[in-house]
């Protein structure tokens, strides 16, 4: 495993550094659920876009960058430095867009992939469902058949970007089947199709980031198939894949808030607590190992040899690691940790409170820490299949 | 009779809905009027002076109840902190709260006017709710418990804990008060800390109790890969290691509660600690549990897991942290040496 950049990838990240230093804006956007914020972010994907930065992940032929997942990995890592901006349009640049490059007709990939590349068309998720959650294929929404239409009825849940998104990429139950991965469609719905409603769902820190959304015989043309139907389910599966690419900065984020504890430590006198020191010394060991973690992982994909399944290693390492960051910062601000105002001695980016409660909500989204110990055991180490 | 005092009080928060609606701003108050309608609120003060009567047992009782409930109102600060202070006869039934916390304490002088209390005392629970608040200062000989209305409080700022519950930091300048305010004695602070993580801890092992009631519940209800959580083995090992911290709660905040009657002992001080150290872990361990068990619909606002959720994160941090109290005990037994750790933890 190489851990020095070539040329190629320096000459990459100094470029990345310049555009970034000069065009992400200064301090954070207004949150995506007001007017302001969700024009502020629309502006930002346009300039990325402009800047030929917004799908370097995409195949040149479909006017994406075409880099591979180190140059990917080096770019995040400078995104994540200079604090830019969410990205509002992840699924359909990271998910939906991949995915009917992979399984999309060709006139397909022409009517979508040009609005998901410039983020003139935002895409949400419809997978997860009230009863269908770690069970996705418990899903029940269904699309019944009638001529060139589906009726789709039912209800997404934690649909993420949900009230804004032009688009959903969603999974439907077309057929009735003895066995549940069977009879799955996956069908693209145009959110401003009549009968449908989506009602914000707010989280436990006020935050409304996802949306529940229901289906009332809303009408969806065949065309809007991806695959074929009755046989989403394994499309769906090469979507979850496409997941896998998501984090890659997330590690410098990590060190950036192991850094801002520190700071924090010494602000408050408690650098020379010896609990204080031995809690940041195994954060610190925690960053540099996610960083080694990553650039091994990159390293393998980039060569081909990862098969997927690590990804759940990934993600149980940084969910259960993530917290406990955030509880050194509690018990580093003690009972001061003003953290329902935004006291400046007790700054923290992305305000502490929020941090904190998205850092426990890592271990159940995008797959529990049980569902992720599964694959783990079963895929990666071989163990037999649960009973 | 604490079963039935039990029964009374925990049926009073139920019926009120208490957790349900904690976000109506009248709750804490419609509460409070109702507990002292059964006199509740006076358990502590005797009744010669007014008061109910009734033991620390019983006051822990109805502060355990109030915590499983959620319910909005400072009655562990009265029942168990401002008791222990000995201050509550001059309002038996009224809500109180009690400013301490370790390291600084606000100042006393006498003046030719009066005693003037000067000085910070932060994050103070339910400043805006109660009637009295009783500070811990220092008047240069020793301490003494200052008992200040509520409405004479200068609030410097205002706050919340995680919970969003008021904790408001108080400046007082030069506020002069009459002698019959002031009450010394020995190592106040000390005793009024104790009380405080006595409270705490009994507040914690209250939510921890509703909290396990309410994952097996979850895990018996929620139905996916065909059945319900509670038969996965993973799911029954984090619910099993959730109800052994609750016990540990329970027994280490039920040991505090009855230490409360010796806190003037020399080591009367060190069962409150050992709870809230105890109950400190336990939440902890508790709220993460709850969490991974009750999955994405426990992170949702409506589902309310996070009001208990919440309380177990700040009643942790607060009246002394695992890290305070720890250092504490630890000082204390190792000055004591080996061969008195037996008989500290059986006499």
């Amino acid at each position: 495993m190489d851990l020095r950049e070539s040329p190629e990838q320096a000459h990459f990240r100094a470029q990345a550094r310049d555009w970034l230093g000069r065009y992400a804006p200064d301090g954070a956007l207004s949150p995506v659920d007001t007017p302001e914020g969700l024009s502020a972010h629309r502006d930002w994907e346009r300039l990325l876009f402009e800047g030929g930065y917004a799908a370097l992940n995409w195949p040149v032929e479909y006017g994406g960058g075409g880099a591979d997942v180190l140059t990917q990995a080096v770019f995040q890592e400078e995104y994540v430095r200079v604090g830019a901006p969410e990205r509002i349009n992840r699924l359909g640049l990271g998910l939906i867009g991949p995915t009917i490059m992979a399984h999309g007709s060709n006139e397909q990939k022409h009517r979508w992939l040009p609005g998901i590349l410039s983020s003139e068309e935002l895409w949400c998720q419809g997978f997860s469902e009230p009863e269908a959650g770690s069970d996705l294929a418990a899903l029940r929404t269904r699309a019944e058949r009638d001529g060139e239409f589906f009726d789709v009825n039912g209800q997404k849940t934690w649909t993420s970007l949900g009230m804004f998104a032009d688009w959903m990429f969603a999974l439907v139950r077309s057929s009735p089947s003895a066995r549940k991965h069977h009879g799955i469609t996956y069908l693209m719905i145009p959110m401003d199709t009549p009968g449908i409603e989506v009602r914000p769902l707010r989280q436990l820190h006020g935050d409304v980031g996802f949306s529940e959304v229901f289906f009332t015989d809303v009408r969806v043309p065949v065309e809007n198939v991806i695959g074929d139907i009755d046989d989403g389910w394994r499309i769906a599966m090469a979507t979850l894949s496409f997941e896998r690419g998501s984090s890659l900065g997330h590690h410098t984020r990590y060190s950036q808030d192991v850094e801002t504890l520190i700071g924090l430590a010494r602000r408050r006198g408690l650098d020379q607590d010896a609990d204080v020191r031995m809690a940041v010394a195994d954060l610190y060991v925690q960053a540099q190992v996610f960083r080694r973690h990553m650039q091994r992982v990159v390293t393998r994909q980039a060569r081909g040899e990862d098969e997927g399944f690590e990804a759940s290693l990934t993600k149980l390492f940084w969910s259960e690691m993530e917290p406990r960051l955030f509880e050194t910062a509690l018990d580093i601000l003690g009972p001061f940790a003003e953290l329902n105002q935004e006291a400046p001695a007790n700054k923290f980016p992305g305000r502490l409170d929020r941090r904190y409660w998205h850092a426990r909500a890592a271990k159940i989204f995008a797959g529990t820490s049980e569902i992720q110990k599964n694959v783990i055991a079963e895929r990666l180490l071989g163990l037999p299949r649960g009973a | 009779m604490n079963e039935i005092l039990d029964e009374t009080v925990q049926r009073l928060f139920s019926d009120h809905g208490a957790a349900r609606d904690a976000d109506r701003e009248t709750v804490g108050e419609e509460l409070w009027a109702r507990l002292a309608d059964l006199e509740m609120t006076s358990v502590g003060v005797a009744e010669a002076d007014g008061g109910a009567g009734g033991t620390s047992s019983d006051a822990a009782v109805i502060v355990r109840a109030a915590a499983r409930h959620a319910a909005p109102i400072p009655i562990a600060e009265t029942l168990l902190m401002a008791t222990m202070l000995g201050v509550r006869t001059r309002a038996p039934s009224a809500p109180w709260t009690v400013a301490v916390r370790p390291g600084e304490l606000p100042r006393l002088h006498r003046t030719a006017s009066g005693p003037a209390l000067s000085g910070r005392a932060a994050r103070v629970p339910w400043v805006r709710t109660v009637e009295w608040v009783a500070v811990v200062a220092d008047d240069g000989d020793g301490q003494v418990v200052v008992s200040v209305p509520a409405q004479d409080c200068p609030i410097e700022c205002t706050d919340v804990n995680l919970a969003g519950e008021p904790r408001d930091t108080l400046l007082f300048d030069h506020l002069v008060l009459s002698d019959d305010q002031v009450v010394g004695g020995v190592e106040l602070s000390k005793r009024a800390l104790a009380a405080a993580a006595t409270a705490r801890a009994v507040q914690i092992s209250g939510v921890l109790e509703e909290v396990l009631e309410a994952t097996v519940r979850y895990a018996n209800e929620r139905e996916q890969f065909g059945g319900p959580l509670g038969r996965f083995q993973a799911v029954q090992q984090l619910v099993a290691e959730l109800a052994a911290e609750v016990a540990a709660a329970r027994a280490a905040a039920d040991a505090a509660v009855v230490a409360l009657d010796a806190l003037d002992r020399n080591d009367g001080w060190r069962a409150a600690a050992a709870a809230k150290v105890r109950t400190g872990r336990a939440a902890t361990v508790g709220a993460r549990v709850a969490h991974q068990v009750h999955g994405a619909m426990g992170f949702s606002q409506e589902h309310g897991l996070h009001r208990l959720t919440r309380r177990l994160w700040s009643w942790r941090e607060e009246c002394g942290a695992e890290a305070y109290w720890g250092a504490e005990l630890g000082r204390a037994v190792l000055s004591a040496g080996g061969s008195r750790l037996w008989p500290s933890l059986t006499d």
